[in-house]
């Protein structure tokens, strides 16, 4: 089965931020929430690059390996997902991912904590798939339709790529040989050990 | 003023502080705590260490024999895990911050709660005294940071700016400014005066999660979730020295004005030990065992009390350096190493376990044992802190309450009760894990199996 993969290729985010707005409106995600955000890098400075970040869907997942109730798991493409339900809303997994990926609602009743609300790669959660409920709890579910992230797609420049491991690798190889320079696939080593970076 | 309280400090400490005999491993460790250690402190005196957990609780402990440490007291009155917490200058009084919001000054010697500061909508997850110990700041997940008049015990300021997270704030050497970071990547400078902005004095893309005031008024040292470790040049807004770039967040930060060292524990484990003098690394450890939440320094400088995910306070000697190993029996803790579980005892150990236990002993955790919890009435558990809701509750626990209450979640069975909103809504988990915590409570339960 393929494994999942996001790859942010800084030399070609123009920062539009179609990327984030996609993803808001595909998963109508409550204010205050972002699950895809553009972050600047050297703002104003020689060598700015702006990148696209959500999770990563790490191989090693640092969120799973604090979270003290067990709420998060990896689906067969190696998706991380969590159930709302089991989350407490402790806020480890916040702290302890390198992409700043899990988000905190500010809206809610007081003395939850809240609930964490993070990237699913458009792939819900462990509710039924293309339910309701899923919907309203993890967002759309565009893997189970035979989709891929809508962030990916949306991209004009196609810096965002999302997919099959193997073949996301394979694009940005070729790219980085037919521009003659490269290294801006920005946290690929860090969110996928071992797979060249 | 700043000069005479350091010098104060180091005369203090060389009367007090023993002549350390050799530590053995685990010798120095602070155990009492029922969950992960968020948050440490030391006195200023250097004799006492304040720590703060996922447990509820706040511990202070005696540490002027740091072979022989020993717990003062227990404070267990937040509704919420223990985030921050911060000893005044006086050594008599200290602050803890919560999930539930909440802040507390505490009264160490009289062993009560002599203030409580609610404001904040949402999590506290820092603190800082002013130099002066008349003022506090929190900083919260709601966005702001509030200045609190220690003395008069009211709230003077309410800082707004950040477009995210607040995750740290520490005041100026000169307690003139606040300084205040977060998860919108940006360092911005406040005047305690009347709680303006002065301006954003440093722009990081990534957000920033730890702050410390360095000696001399003029850096701050900074933790990202990037992995940046720096020090930043307040009046230019420029790194003056990038100390570290790890794959993992920095999680926490120390700083000895006295003894000229400075500390950043990661999520990677990795502490790394700087020289302030020159920024030279004096020592790297290289923990194995998860993230290092917490950081202070002992009174002597020469050893860090480190809080992870372990209910253990670790002491480790860096200078001259020690070999760190870490508590022996439960910990450290994995908590996804369960295999080979039964689908009922799977579900307890990864899900309820962090806060609860089955044998008589509820080992300090943030909920009430379960030991002999069938047929209990809700609420009635001696020694035990309910919430109202609970006390107020006429439900007996059993087999179908405690279904209702991972069906429904406990805030819809019992309103107000501070048991975290959690539901198990696999029907074939929930019910096994009802039958087996049956088993385990009713049929003399295993002490080790806590």
């Amino acid at each position: 089965m393929a494994r999942m993969k996001f790859l942010c290729d800084a030399e070609r985010c123009i920062e539009c931020n179609a990327c984030v707005t996609a993803c808001k409106n595909e998963h109508e995600v409550p204010w205050g929430v972002n699950r895809r955000r553009v972050v600047t890098i050297n703002d104003g400075k020689p060598g700015e690059r702006s990148i696209s970040v959500a999770c990563m869907h790490c191989s090693d997942a640092p969120c799973m390996a604090v979270c003290p109730v067990d709420c998060f798991y990896q689906s067969a493409e190696g998706v991380v997902l969590h159930n709302k339900d089991l989350c407490i809303g402790c806020g480890y997994c916040f702290y302890a991912c390198p992409f700043g990926a899990p988000q905190f609602p500010q809206v809610g009743n007081f003395g939850s904590r809240g609930k964490m609300d993070k990237c699913t790669f458009c792939a819900g959660g462990p509710e039924e798939a293309n339910s309701d409920t899923e919907f309203k709890k993890y967002g759309r579910n565009r893997l189970a339709e035979g989709k891929l992230p809508l962030c990916a797609e949306m991209c004009a420049t196609k810096a965002l790529l999302a997919g099959d491991g193997d073949q996301v690798a394979n694009i940005y190889r070729e790219r980085v040989v037919g521009r003659g320079f490269g290294s801006g696939a920005w946290g690929w080593g860090k969110a996928y050990p071992g797979s060249g970076s | 003023m700043r000069i005479v309280q350091v010098i104060g400090v180091m005369l203090i400490a060389t009367l007090v502080l023993p002549a350390q005999a050799e530590i053995k491993p685990g010798q120095g460790d602070l155990k009492g705590h029922g969950g992960p250690v968020k948050s440490v402190a030391t006195s200023p005196d250097g004799i006492a260490i304040v720590s703060g957990s996922f447990d509820y609780s706040m511990m202070y402990w005696d540490v002027a024999d740091a072979a022989k440490p020993a717990l003062r007291k227990r404070f267990a009155d937040h509704d919420g895990a223990v985030n921050a917490v911060a000893v005044l200058p006086d050594g008599r009084l200290a602050v803890t911050g919560s999930d539930d919001g909440i802040v507390r000054l505490l009264d160490l010697q009289a062993g009560n709660v002599a203030h409580v500061f609610n404001g904040h909508d949402l999590k506290v997850v820092d603190l800082a005294v002013s130099p002066d110990g008349r003022l506090l700041a929190s900083a919260s997940w709601d966005r702001t940071v509030r200045v609190w008049s220690l003395a008069e015990k009211r709230l003077l300021h309410v800082l707004k700016g950040h477009r995210n997270t607040v995750n740290a704030v520490v005041f100026s050497t000169d307690g003139q400014f606040i300084y205040s970071t977060g998860t919108d990547a940006t360092i911005r400078k406040w005047r305690v005066e009347d709680g303006s902005e002065e301006r954003v004095i440093y722009r990081n893309g990534w957000g920033i999660n730890v702050l410390a005031a360095l000696p001399g008024g003029r850096e701050l040292a900074f933790g990202a979730l990037n992995g940046t470790a720096a020090v930043l040049d307040i009046e230019s807004g420029e790194i003056a020295h990038q100390l570290a770039q790890r794959d993992r967040p920095i999680l926490s930060v120390a700083v000895s004005p006295e003894h000229k060292v400075l500390a950043f524990g990661g999520g990677d484990g990795i502490v790394s030990v700087y020289d302030m003098s020159d920024w030279t690394p004096v020592k790297l450890l290289d923990n194995p065992y998860g993230p290092i939440w917490a950081l202070t320094f002992s009174g002597d400088g020469d050893t860090l009390y480190l809080g992870g995910l372990d209910d253990t306070v670790h002491y480790w000697q860096f200078r001259p350096g020690r070999d760190f190993e870490p508590a022996r029996g439960k910990f450290p803790r994995r908590f996804q190493a369960d295999e080979g579980l039964s689908v009922g005892e799977r579900q307890f150990a990864r899900k309820c376990s962090v806060c609860h236990t089955l044998s008589p002993d509820d080992a300090n955790r943030a909920g009430p044992t379960l030991y002999g919890v069938f047929g209990r009435k809700a609420g009635t558990l001696p020694g035990y802190a309910y919430s109202k809701a609970l006390l107020d509750s006429d439900i007996v626990w059993n087999a179908d309450t405690i279904g209702k209450l991972f069906e429904k979640g406990p805030q819809h069975l019992v309103p107000g009760t501070k048991m975290p909103l959690q539901k198990m809504s696999n029907t074939e988990e929930r019910d096994a894990m009802i039958v087996w915590l049956k088993e385990q409570t009713q049929s003399s339960p295993d002490e080790a199996k806590k």
